[in-house]
């Protein structure tokens, strides 16, 4: 493929070799390192392709091995030019293409966010945004490491960011850490877990730490449940100091979750009528081409806009976006549902609601959601006792430490 | 005179030894040390050949090439040179036998 495009380039010839001589004259090429390709028998000789450069070499090979030598095919771009040698228009738009696309790709046309779970893709724009960074910089106006650690800097879920630039487009890489409180290492600093729902304990069980609620207390939110502490105790019992561990346990909770879903039984609902219309737009820049030029327009419509960028290879992107905007007609339609139909769809959504939690590892305990239905409404409503797993972590053992060391003092 | 050819036979055996000894103890290629041809045959169609010395003949159905220690004929139907240059040569299509002719 390579070796094709370098005799494109270069151009080549196929020639016809006749004579009586004609292996010594293939020998000779050879030897001295002149390569022919696609070299097949012809009546009273050969033919082979040779590039271009090579062919002005042969000559005394020729002689030498009392050949004849005739071309018979020209093919790459030396030829090409020779034959639209007066067409200078061409090659001026040939040339003003190449400028231009070099131009352009001296700038930034797309940046690329992997990696992010919990920090969204537009914060880390609009951080990007307000740090002077958007499409259309300069490539060499960019501190790519100083950008990367000012990322980590600001977000501080960010453990690992790399910046790079891949062809025109900025790609910003990089890795979160979705428990705050773990370290790089994945351990925890010494730490306690404390209550983030209201409820029973159901079952408890520490691998580390001092747990502070036994199986069937109650709980409050915020409420210390396992303890970062542990007392070292000697042998009269008495406690001569403490040890601060990561509090580590399972700690399963029953709480109560308030479910409330009203239907109307009259609905205005979106009746698409079938009328839709598109427009194709081409942005180069702040420039906007659309065909047709004006959209239909109806009284309530859906608006549906897709966008491409124009791209030469995987990473050149050039600014310019070819854009679909279709748009389609509605009206509202009030409807009538029966009683039956509204209870039907209140059990769905219940039955969803609850799918959603199992889904989630969540046991469902007891479920007391009852379906009451009016003139104009059926409302679902009621508690779901569920068994869930507790624990937020919390530093506050840290400041148990620095009191204890005020008081040694 | 046929005493003289055996004799000789004998010589370049031993050499050849000689040489794949050394070739074996330097950890380097045979086809370098020794001057043989290397011939690297993919399924029946295609061949590649290094280390020889000259085209001797060439038609559709038959390649003979001439190497520092033999004449390799590659024998078969629509035989083509995709390209013939100093170190590597390669020849495309369907290849029936490939000989060993001893010119020493």
């Amino acid at each position: 493929m390579k070796k094709n495009v370098s005799l494109q380039v270069k151009g080549s010839v196929r020639i016809r070799i006749t004579g009586s001589f004609c292996e010594r004259f293939l020998n000779l090429c050879a030897y001295h390192g002149i390569a022919l390709r696609n070299l097949t028998p012809a009546p009273d000789g050969y033919e082979a392709v040779v590039s271009l450069p090579d062919f002005w070499k042969i000559k005394p090979w020729v002689k030498k091995s009392r050949i004849r030598v005739k071309v018979i095919e020209r093919t790459g771009v030396p030829f090409l030019m020779q034959r639209y040698r007066n067409r200078q228009a061409l090659f001026l738009s040939m040339a003003a293409a190449v400028f231009l696309l070099f131009f352009l790709s001296l700038f930034i046309w797309d940046i690329k966010i992997n990696g992010n779970i919990s920090v969204t893709d537009e914060k880390i724009m609009d951080y990007l945004l307000s740090e002077g960074i958007h499409q259309g910089i300069w490539k060499s106006s960019v501190d790519y490491k100083q950008l990367a650690t000012d990322l980590r800097e600001h977000f501080q879920e960010m453990t690992w960011v790399s910046v790079k630039l891949q062809g025109t487009r900025l790609v910003v890489d990089l890795q979160e850490n979705t428990d705050t409180a773990m370290r790089e290492d994945g351990e925890y600093d010494p730490s306690s877990l404390i209550s983030n729902v209201d409820g029973t304990v159901v079952k408890i069980i520490t691998r580390a730490g001092t747990p502070w609620v036994k199986e069937g207390d109650e709980i409050r939110k915020g409420d210390l449940l396992v303890s970062g502490q542990i007392d070292l105790v000697n042998d009269s019992g008495e406690v001569y100091g403490h040890q601060y561990v990561a509090a580590d346990a399972d700690i399963y909770v029953k709480t109560r979750v308030s479910y409330t879903d009203r239907i109307p039984l009259k609905q205005k609902v979106k009746v698409y009528t079938g009328k839709e219309s598109s427009r194709h737009l081409l942005q180069f820049a702040s420039l906007r081409i659309g065909l047709p030029f004006f959209l239909h327009s109806y009284r309530e419509y859906d608006c549906i806009r897709t966008r491409k960028q124009l791209r030469v290879m995987e990473n050149f992107y050039l600014p310019v976006f070819f854009s679909k905007i279709t748009v389609r007609e509605y009206e509202i339609q009030e409807q009538n549902c029966s009683k039956e139909q509204a209870k039907r769809l209140a059990q769905r959504n219940i039955d969803n609601f609850l799918q959603k939690f199992q889904e989630k590892g969540v046991q469902i305990f007891q479920n007391d959601v009852k379906i009451e239905t009016t003139d104009s409404m059926c409302i679902a409503r009621g508690t779901i006792c569920i068994i869930d797993k507790a624990g937020k972590r919390v530093d506050t053992v840290w400041k148990d430490i620095q009191k204890e060391g005020t008081q040694t003092e | 005179m046929k005493k003289d050819k055996i004799g000789n036979e004998e010589k370049m055996f031993r050499r050849e030894e000689r040489l794949n000894l050394l070739a074996d103890r330097t950890m380097l290629p045979k086809e370098i040390i020794s001057g043989c041809c290397s011939i690297s045959v993919i399924g029946q169609n295609e061949l590649v050949i290094e280390n020889y010395k000259s085209i001797l003949e060439y038609q559709p159905e038959r390649v003979v090439i001439l190497t520092k220690q033999c004449r390799v004929e590659v024998s078969g139907k629509h035989l083509e040179i995709q390209y013939y240059a100093k170190d590597e040569m390669k020849i495309t299509g369907s290849i029936e036998a490939i000989f060993y002719k001893n010119c020493r």
